[in-house]
């Protein structure tokens, strides 16, 4: 019984850690920097790039903005003419005012920004979220749905910057792994608890170790080098005061 | 001196392999390896790009040194090389050199491009000034055709063939060596 009392707090530690873990969004979060591996190369180069640029200030050609959509630049135009044949045509309604920039945000924070450490487009600062957003935002304006404006990511970046892995292929065991963990914990605490109910009184079981003259005889052999002929053990303090 | 100890030494048990712990072991550390053992030898700057395979996203911008508009479009019959880089990235410059003389060997069989992605074009001009130009370079502006080819940090290369599609794409700065042997892909040549 003692072993499954001690056992038990380890089963609930793991029950909570491991699906943190192995949940999908800390898996995106593990599974990044394989998927980055050889941007490091180019991440210091954005990292150690001036700050006004990283910040999306500075006198940095940024276009692509909601002010100037009634204008189409020759690069938006086709941009445009391209997703249409990547995604389809615009399976929703434009999206004008309030509700283009409430749906840019939540857009945005479904993707994640490639240059940045674990960011959504929407969070991060940098002037590549800054371009990846006003993307968003002209998509959102053309009529696209957000499941075709993923799809229109994922299709230059892959699934990498999807904040979260689609629930498929081997995807799939990072969505039923801590099902699956859990699962195995509670097995493993109802094959011991079942072990412990059929051995009888779990508890004399544990307090007697099994009967073994080898290792008593040399026990008892030790005790007499340490305390005398008779191998007494020296009186506990805590008896001694009840003694006297 | 020496003292014998009265005491013989402690029985030693036979100890077993559990073998729960060994399964479960091996359930956790066997997945791990083979991920690593899949990994060894891969080259980290040869990325699988989702492009790869497909067409490549057409573009149409402007070009520094003559203010001209050059698209993918117009350069269709040709393989092309589209190099994004930046003028604040150190590699860049070092990969530069590799690309100018590039397009010097191979300019007449492909055609160099260059992408300049978030920045700003009077550091373009000095940048080009003062390290040569060899090939058309095109102001990014907004990032579009940075979105569209999935770049995420300079300098990224992307090798297209004569029909538009996007045959291999590299990571970081390019040697002689590897520029050699994607423009051979490329050209289809051993």
């Amino acid at each position: 019984m003692r072993r499954l009392i001690a056992f038990l707090p380890l089963a609930v530690l793991g029950a909570i850690a491991v699906p943190v873990i192995v949940s999908p969004a800390a898996a995106t979060a593990f599974a990044a920097p394989a998927v980055c591996l050889p941007v490091v190369a180019s991440a210091p180069l954005l990292a150690s790039a001036p700050i006004d640029r990283a910040l999306g200030g500075g006198d940095v050609v940024q276009a692509g903005t909601s002010a100037d959509a009634e204008e189409p630049t020759m690069e938006r135009l086709i941009d445009r003419a391209f997703v249409a044949t990547v995604v389809g045509q615009p399976a929703g309604r434009p999206l004008t005012g309030a509700e283009l920039e409430t749906r840019t945000h939540e857009v945005g924070l479904l993707l994640r920004c490639p240059v940045c450490q674990g960011s959504s487009v929407a969070d991060s600062p940098s002037s590549t979220a800054i371009n990846m957003k006003n993307e968003v935002r002209d998509l959102l304006a053309e009529g696209y749905d957000q499941q075709q404006i993923l799809a229109w990511f994922e299709a230059s970046y892959g699934q990498f910057v999807l904040m979260e892995p689609k629930a498929e292929g081997l995807n799939m065991l990072v969505w039923l792994g801590p099902g699956i963990v859990l699962l195995a914990g509670l097995v493993i605490v109802a094959v011991q608890l079942r072990k412990s109910m059929r051995s009888g009184d779990p508890e004399a079981t544990e307090a007697t170790p099994a009967a073994d003259p080898e290792m008593d005889e040399w026990l008892r052999e030790a005790r007499a080098l340490a305390f005398g002929a008779d191998g007494d053990r020296p009186a506990d303090p805590n008896e001694s005061h009840g003694k006297v | 001196m020496n003292v014998e100890s009265p005491v013989t030494h402690a029985p030693q048990k036979k100890v077993g392999v559990n073998k729960t712990v060994l399964v479960v072991g091996l359930i956790l550390v066997l997945p791990i390896l083979v991920l690593f053992a899949m990994s060894f030898g891969n080259d980290p700057h040869a990325v699988r790009s989702p492009l790869v395979g497909r067409e490549a996203p057409p573009f149409d911008l402007v070009s520094v040194q003559d203010g001209e508009r050059v698209s993918l479009a117009s350069l269709k019959g040709k393989p092309v090389v589209v190099n994004f880089w930046a003028t604040w990235c150190e590699p860049c410059k070092q990969e530069h050199g590799v690309l100018t003389q590039g397009a010097k060997i191979f300019g007449d069989r492909v055609q160099f491009v260059g992408v300049v992605y978030d920045d700003q074009k009077p550091k373009i001009e000095a940048f080009l000034e003062r390290y040569g130009s060899g090939y058309p370079a095109l102001i990014d502006d907004g990032g579009k055709a940075a979105i569209a080819y999935g770049v995420t940090g300079v300098p990224e290369t992307f090798f297209i063939d004569a029909n538009g599609k996007v045959v291999s794409k590299y990571n970081g700065a390019l040697s002689p060596d590897r520029l050699r042997e994607h423009v051979a892909q490329l050209l289809g040549v051993p």
